[in-house]
């Protein structure tokens, strides 16, 4: 896609303003906006440095030059800007390599792993889960949970050569959705390269998280213009998503709540949003058409549900189908599942620390939990296997089979291995999100295919543990798909052809009563996000939140 | 600027293992075979991946087995360089070679471009330069960042693979490799000097590269006017009827020209090219032309190999100039002459961020401060490094400053013999120098005299200092002293020497070089030489005859004036006996015949050359005996 700037748009590539503030609509094109301009920022710094290197050249004199300038760009999902940047390449072209995309958490590791080595956080750190958690038997020294991170590195930016580090890397910072931070989140925003520029992507509209995190867009918006230079350049509300302005015109209405809104209904006419009912089970057959009949004129889709148990199953229900798709967002589980398959490997070939039912435990209770301070009942059956008959002979049928497999020598059968660890799903017993097991599963047959070059095991365990990191704080992009699924609350920032939004009828919206001032965000957000066709599939009785919508669609 | 704080070594040639922590410049200096070169190859492994070898088997060190290492070798006795590298043990007793070889580099004052593109690997430095590996570092510590070399053997495959990663999180035991990018070691401003011809707008030229870091556009936009104009006269060529005709009757024989394309082609189908067309290739034929006299241009080649390398000098220098870069060379300054290599290595030293010169010439480590001059030596075959500690006093600074006067010379030899002053040096190594052909002089056993004084300043005090800087660079050390002054004062000043001496050679009692050169010989021999002091415009004490009185005023006056070598030239010519003419025979029976020396010299040297051995295993304290002066003699 080649990327015009437009109006408005040129006004945020032109700008040098020490703070930008930009507002925009969904679908007004933000963050590829932003893209271009780091890609000028980081033209005009490379001129400058051109000219005085050859200055430094001239004279004859020596001269400590600083190093070629690079863009943080924050976001709080790496896929959906890795999305886009995948679609506007063009724009950043070969600079590409010095536009740095990291999520919060994620920049924050990766400040940690550099620096706290040597002050007071010894290798090797590790991400501890919440899972995790509730399973270890005490809080080792050198695990540091999600909600450490950023405090940990906070506290190594207050390192003089810490921040002199990152002041020298970075000469522009992004951030994405910015009216979402919280205050931890915008503190720790400060202090990258305090002297750098910023550019605040935002839109209050789409804060979908006010309840949940504690926050408030407006106030954040006015805290970010109080920054010294700042100025604000609002972008026009014509959505580039869907430059005809149905949608955005009615998610506006309902964002507004005004379901009568001429918008609503034009929408519909025009086929453009539309309701699918479902009375019995989940919505799954449902939704399995409508993605059927999308995927066969080409078109990518997006499918939202309420909660991550509703993903797992729905990506099951898929992969029962035979639809390759993506899962979005579901880092935990993902990164228990690698631990939990290195367990079963270290296991198979007889080493020492597998830990094989503790790590089971947590992968269970990653993929099952529904509280994050309670253990699910499977979970702990997996530690005490005599309480659950069933379970304790499918363990013992995977011990066998995993001994099985590298019998008659060492790593003379690695590819059986692969395929018993793959499987193993089934014998975990876990109701849901064999998606996650098998895209782990992936990593494992690679790791086994490097430990059956010669790698040694302690090699590909510290790779696999690395991953597990990695997904933990969510610097991994699982394999692209042009069937995605996620939990509502990580559709910011996405977008496809056609959305499908599943809602169950047991959801859970808070407190909030009509005229839902948070809760209609939401609406807003996931009406916006489809170029073509939103598809909203509803049980019986749908949520007071969504109900009058439902109606107005009907 | 930029610069190694510490190399790391192990097995990698001849070093089984190395820790250096370079002081500002380094320059390597010391005996053959010791490791100069090695050095220089490890860094550049690890530093320039233009510059370095590519890897070979016998860079990974080898030894005798332990059993076969025990036995003394003569290593130190050894003559030349490399000279006893290529001879194998007996084919019969395997040698141990090492699995892998590593090298690993600190580096620290990273220039900001650097810094970042290092980026996840930085660590902080402890003062004695090495990369701190607590948990608990000084958070105002300066930063550095390791980078290391490793090449190991595949026995099987019987290959060899070699590895650059950064070693704070890889781990060789495990294959794992957290490689440094080429593109990273490209940035470092490493220069390797004698590594090519200069002049050269060839890419990775220095010439070019510094052409390209003035004005990048504008060589773009020069060379492409090369490649157009050399197009369009290659065009002109092609379709000049000389080349045409000729290009025809080739296409014309048997009707060539109709069965090669698609449809016949004639001449004007048929171009040239200058190279493949690119102005890479034009440039990599250019060779640069210089008139330097009246003989008009002439290739560089032409001009000889001295002006390439001052050539190829200044264009490092200009490199190294804006930068600060790491200067890495190699024996630096054998084509130079000896004023042209020390001012060269000077201007080197200056103006790079850190120089690493290897060098078998004392002019070049003049350039340099005592304390960055790295000796290198061989004790009973292992490789070890010797480096002056940082001065903390002022009388430690005087010391360290007589190491460019006294020895810097020696810097080469494996033992220095410390004199109490130079007319001993004069005395000695006039009496050495007749020594051959009929026995060896004292070079052959490897060892350097050196005076502990330049005149006035010596004696029996200063040889401890020069001894203890010697032993601290490596030297194994002889002291000769005089024993003219008997008393409590003088036994204390013998026993500092003998502290700071492996072995002392103490001259006899009241015997100073002036006696030590009469001592022994007939009254009538040294009347007549000591006659030669009249040639000087001085009296001649023994003109009144030779008595033990007047030899001791003789002694006195050779002292005062400093006259020792003309008294000692006529002193030879006394000693030797006269020619009997042999007619034909007379040369061949002259060369047979052994120089006569005066007794006690030649004891002193033969004592020095004994204990010069670092297998001596003799008395501390040499005493020499006194010599009898040949009786009935008279004047």
């Amino acid at each position: 896609m080649t990327y015009e700037a437009q109006g408005a748009q040129q006004d945020v590539i032109d700008s040098t303003a020490p703070v930008l503030v930009v507002l925009g609509g969904a679908g007004t094109g933000k963050t590829t906006t932003a893209v271009a301009a780091a890609r000028r920022h980081l033209d005009r710094a490379d001129e400058k440095l051109a000219l005085r290197r050859q200055a430094a050249q001239r004279s004859g004199r020596r001269t400590r030059l600083p190093a070629p300038e690079r863009v943080l760009f924050l976001s709080f999902s790496r896929t959906a800007v890795a999305q886009i940047l995948d679609r506007s390449s063009g724009v950043i072209g070969p600079l590409a390599p010095r536009l740095e995309i990291a999520t919060f958490h994620g920049f924050a590791w990766r400040i940690i792993t550099s620096f706290g080595q040597h002050h007071g956080y010894p290798a090797p750190q590790t991400v501890l889960s919440e899972a995790q958690r509730l399973f270890e038997a005490s809080t080792t020294g050198s695990g540091l949970t999600y909600d450490d991170l950023l405090p940990v590195a906070n506290r190594l930016l207050a390192l003089e050569k810490v921040r002199d580090h990152y002041s020298s890397r970075y000469g522009l910072v992004i951030c994405d959705e910015f009216q979402d931070t919280d205050d931890q989140e915008w503190q720790f925003l400060q202090r990258i390269a305090p002297a750098a520029r910023r550019i605040l992507l935002g839109d209050a509209n789409q804060c979908i998280y006010a309840g949940f995190k504690k926050i408030d867009a407006d106030a954040r918006i006015a805290t970010a213009m109080l920054l010294s230079g700042a100025e604000k350049i609002p972008l026009p509300p014509i959505s580039w998503r869907d430059p005809s302005g149905t949608l955005p015109a009615a998610a506006e209405a309902a964002l507004r709540r005004d379901f009568a809104h001429p918008a609503i209904r034009t929408a519909a006419d025009g086929g453009r949003i539309s309701v699918t009912d479902y009375t019995s089970g989940h919505g799954h057959a449902e939704v399995i058409d409508l993605v059927r009949a999308a995927r066969k004129n080409g078109h990518t889709v997006a499918i939202f549900t309420h909660t991550n148990q509703a993903t797992f199953s729905l990506s099951d229900a898929l992969r029962v189908e035979g639809m390759v798709h993506e899962l979005v967002g579901l880092t935990e589980a993902y990164g228990e599942a690698l631990a939990a398959q290195l367990a079963l490997l270290k296991f198979a070939l007889d080493l020492p620390g597998s830990n094989v039912l503790r790590a089971l435990a947590i992968y269970v209770q990653a993929t099952e939990q529904k509280k994050r301070t309670a253990r699910v009942p499977l979970a702990n059956q997996m530690l005490a296997p005599a309480t659950n008959s069933v379970l304790r002979n499918a363990l013992k049928r995977l011990a066998r089979d995993l001994r099985d497999a590298v019998e008659g020598g060492e790593h003379s059968d690695l590819t059986r291995l692969a395929e018993v660890i793959t499987n193993a799903y089934s014998t975990v017993g876990a109701s849901r999100g064999q998606e996650t097991w098998l895209q782990a599963a992936r990593q494992t047959r690679f790791a086994l295919t490097k430990l059956a070059d010669g790698a040694s095991i302690a090699a590909v365990e510290q790779e696999m543990l690395r991953a597990r990191d990695d997904a933990l704080v969510g610097t991994v992009t699982a394999r692209r798909a042009p069937i995605q699924v996620m939990n509502l609350h990580q559709t910011k920032g996405r977008e496809a052809d056609v959305t499908i939004l599943l809602l169950g009828s047991d959801e859970y919206h808070g407190s909030e009563r009509e005229p839902f001032p948070t809760g209609s965000k939401l609406l807003y957000v996931v009406m916006t996000r489809a170029r073509k066709t939103a598809h909203l599939v509803v049980p019986d009785l749908a949520h007071p939140l969504w109900r009058p919508l439902v109606a107005a669609l009907r | 600027m930029v610069r190694v704080t510490r190399l790391l070594i192990s097995n990698f040639r001849g070093w089984k293992s190395l820790d250096l922590r370079p002081r500002d410049h380094v320059v390597l200096a010391g005996v053959p075979r010791a490791g100069r070169s090695d050095i220089v190859e490890a860094l550049a492994r690890v530093l320039d991946p233009d510059a370095a070898q590519s890897p070979r088997l016998s860079d990974l060190h080898q030894e005798l087995p332990a059993e076969q290492a025990d036995a003394p070798q003569d290593d130190e006795l050894e003559l030349g360089d490399d000279s006893g590298s290529g001879l194998a043990p007996c084919e019969t007793e395997p040698l141990a070679r090492a699995d892998f070889a590593e090298v690993e580099v600190t580096l620290t004052d990273l220039d900001p471009a650097i810094e970042q593109l290092v980026d996840g690997h930085l660590q902080p430095l402890d003062p004695s330069g090495a990369a701190v590996e607590s948990d608990e570092a000084d958070p105002t510590a300066p930063q550095c960042v390791r980078i290391a070399y490793r090449l190991s053997y595949d026995s099987e495959a019987e290959t060899l693979e070699s590895a650059v990663y950064y070693p704070d999180r890889s781990n060789p035991e495990t294959g794992q490799y957290i490689r440094v990018p080429a593109a990273v070691r490209r940035e470092l401003p490493v220069i390797t000097l004698n590594a090519s011809v200069p002049l050269q707008l060839r890419a990775g030229g220095s010439l070019r590269r510094y052409i390209e870091e003035r004005d990048a556009k504008a060589a773009t936009a020069a060379f492409e006017v090369l490649r157009d104009a050399v197009s369009d006269a290659v065009t002109a060529l092609s379709a000049d009827p000389a080349i045409t005709e000729a290009v025809d009757a080739v296409l014309a024989v048997g009707g060539t020209g109709t069965r090669l394309g698609d449809a016949p082609i004639s001449a004007t189908d048929v171009g040239f090219l200058a190279e493949d067309g690119s102005v890479a290739a034009l440039l990599r034929t250019l060779r640069a032309s210089l008139r330097l006299d009246t003989a008009g241009p002439l290739a560089l080649a032409n001009h000889g190999s001295t002006v390439t390398a001052i050539l190829s000098m200044a264009e490092a220098m200009l490199l190294a100039n804006v930068p600060g870069a790491i200067v890495l060379a190699d024996d630096f300054g054998d084509q130079l002459d000896a004023a042209t290599a020390e001012h060269l290595a000077s201007l080197i030293r200056n103006r790079s961020g850190q120089t690493w010169l290897s060098t078998r010439r004392p002019d070049v480590a003049r350039a340099f401060e005592p304390t960055e001059v790295v000796r290198l030596v061989r004790h009973n075959g292992a490789r070890t490094h010797h480096q002056l500690p940082q001065v903390r006093d002022r009388k430690e600074l005087v010391a360290h400053r007589q190491l460019h006067t006294q020895l810097l010379p020696a810097i080469t030899a494996p033992a220095v013999a410390v004199t109490e002053g130079p007319h001993d040096v004069a005395v000695l190594a006039a009496a050495n120098r007749r020594y051959p052909p009929a026995k060896l002089p004292l070079s052959a056993f490897g060892v350097r005299l050196v005076a502990a004084g330049t005149g006035g300043d010596g004696g029996i005090d200063q040889v401890p200092r020069i001894a203890d800087l010697a032993k601290q660079l490596g030297f194994h050390v002889v002291g000769v002293i005089d024993r003219d002054k008997p008393g409590p004062q003088t036994s204390a000043q013998v026993a500092k020497v003998q502290q700071a001496c492996d072995v002392v050679i103490r001259l006899p009692e009241k015997t100073a070089i002036e006696r030590a050169m009469t001592a022994g010989v007939a009254y009538s021999q040294l009347a007549t030489a000591s006659s030669v002091l009249t040639a000087f415009g001085e009296t001649d004490p023994l003109a009144g005859g030779a008595t033990e009185e007047t030899v001791t005023r003789l002694g006195d006056r050779l002292h005062k004036k400093g006259l020792h070598e003309p008294f000692l030239d006529a002193l030879y010519q006394e000693l030797q006996p006269p020619l009997v003419d042999q007619g034909e025979d007379a040369s061949e029976a002259e060369e047979e015949q052994p120089v006569v020396h005066p007794p006690l010299l030649e004891a002193i040297l033969d004592a020095i050359a004994l204990a010069a051995n670092p297998a001596y295993s003799g008395p501390a304290m040499i005493d020499l005996p006194d010599v009898a002066r040949p009786t009935g003699d008279a004047a």
